[in-house]
């Protein structure tokens, strides 16, 4: 009794089927292995032969029993049709192949191609056959994020959250303030956005959480953007302010883009493929706004901590709220005399 | 003021998970880096915790605990009772920060950068 060999052997059952329902003709699935089962969900890799010859794929899986455990920010169905849209407006995103049907009772999920690349932040920093990757990926950031920003919003009839600045800022205030703590340092922060987060009617399909961190990366540069269970609609600051925040830029925080380029040659690299206009204090303003931000969420693991949701790694990330504190002090008050107390 | 968990806290979860099995690599790394979070409070907190403490007793003009005092200050903050741009504030929030990274992550490349900036790596 292997569970490990039986499970597998279900699943590949499973995704010939799915397979044949989406209109393809599987003479084999094999490689099903298990990349990571988180609580909520689970991924895995498989190779799918056609008479075309072997894809490689990749499955993302929210297993039947845990459908209504927790409702996360958004289903699997939806993260697929955001991707497909995306990737019909001209994104580099993992094509969807099929979706596992509802009748199947093998919970919600769907199949994707599986690209080759690096993901890690700080291996992207620093392998040297990524050295020239580096160097043009801050201008293919502009561009993809321009290219998202375009994207036809009405037309991608998704139910996707719609959220302009003000309302952002008070929806951040209320998360800071539902982890009872009481931080200074965001309320600060929090004065500071009133008074400088400036209006934008503009709103564009926004990735949601675009950063080092969820890119594939090659030789040549970034192969696929991944992730898009945040995705959203708002004001098209909001993607490149997130991109700047310093803990995406690992090992170097001297370089404000994911740690390998400035946001000048972001901002002209979005602009020259038709991104909105706006300049570096806009793009200040979101950059303090998303590092309170990753703030409010590693708070929010602290005080689910002390609800009773215990885990060591839970407990770590409490403790990086701290981290956007220092730098929330270095963008607001980087001239005071105290830093060199 | 550190925030939650509080070492006791850790070092418990730490203990919790070490019963069960914490063989995986990634799993002894996070153990580790809880456990060093603890031990590094435990060794400043009183220290850092009494500095906190003057300085909160001259911003807000007033004793208290210090939870208590934190939450007067944000209040303070939040209803404009301070000043943006207020030198003893900005210094109160910094010195604070400092004191709170060292202990929760003394390698965050920011603040590392910045300890060699003022010659103090």
């Amino acid at each position: 009794m292997n569970p490990q060999a039986d499970a597998a052997v279900d699943l590949a059952d499973i995704l010939t089927k799915a397979a044949v329902v989406a209109g393809m003709e599987p003479r084999d699935i094999g490689g099903v292995k298990q990349l990571s089962g988180g609580a909520s969900s689970e991924v895995w890799a498989f190779d799918l032969a056609t008479d075309d010859g072997i894809m490689p794929l990749v499955l993302r899986r929210q297993p039947a029993q845990q459908r209504f455990s927790s409702p996360g920010p958004m289903t699997l169905s939806t993260e697929a049709q955001v991707m497909r849209a995306a990737k019909n407006a001209g994104v580099p995103v993992p094509h969807v192949l099929f979706e596992l049907p509802e009748d199947l009772q093998a919970g919600e999920g769907f199949a994707m191609e599986r690209i080759e690349g690096e993901t890690i932040g700080g291996r992207i920093l620093k392998l040297p056959e990524l050295a020239a990757a580096r160097g043009a990926m801050t201008q293919q950031c502009g561009e993809i994020l321009a290219t998202l920003h375009k994207a036809d919003v009405g037309s991608v009839q998704l139910d996707l959250e719609n959220v302009g600045p003000q309302e952002a800022l008070a929806a951040l205030e209320q998360r800071y303030r539902d982890t009872g703590q009481a931080r200074p340092v965001f309320e600060y922060a929090l004065r500071w956005l009133a008074d400088n987060l400036p209006d934008d009617d503009r709103r564009v399909l926004l990735h949601g959480d675009f950063r080092n961190g969820n890119l594939i990366v090659g030789p040549q540069g970034i192969r696929a953007v991944l992730d898009w269970e945040l995705a959203q609609v708002g004001p098209p600051a909001y993607d490149l302010g997130w991109l700047c925040v310093n803990s995406w830029r690992f090992q170097n925080p001297h370089l404000p883009v994911g740690g390998f380029g400035s946001r000048e040659e972001l901002l002209a690299a979005y602009q020259a493929e038709g991104g909105a206009v706006f300049g570096l204090e806009e793009l200040h303003a979101w950059e303090v706004f998303q590092t309170m931000h990753w703030g409010v969420i590693c708070a929010g693991a602290g005080k689910s901590f002390e609800d009773g949701n215990r885990s060591v790694e839970g407990g770590v990330i409490a403790r990086r709220a701290s981290e956007t504190e220092f730098d929330l002090l270095r963008l607001l008050m980087p001239d005071s005399e105290t830093w060199h107390v | 003021m550190f925030d939650p968990p509080s070492p006791a806290d850790m070092i418990a979860q730490v203990r919790a998970a070490m019963a069960k099995d914490i063989s995986d690599n990634f799993a002894q790394k996070v153990a580790a880096n809880a456990m060093s979070i603890a031990e590094r409070q435990i060794a400043s907190a009183d220290a850092a915790d009494a500095a906190e403490m003057q300085r909160l007793g001259e911003l807000l003009d007033g004793q208290g605990e210090l939870e208590e005092m934190n939450r007067k200050l944000c209040e303070a903050i939040r209803n404009g009772d301070i000043a943006m741009g207020d030198a003893q504030l900005e210094t109160h929030l910094i010195a604070t920060t400092l004191q709170k990274i060292a202990v929760d992550q003394p390698g965050y490349a920011a603040y590392r950068r910045y300890l060699e900036d003022i010659g103090r790596a």
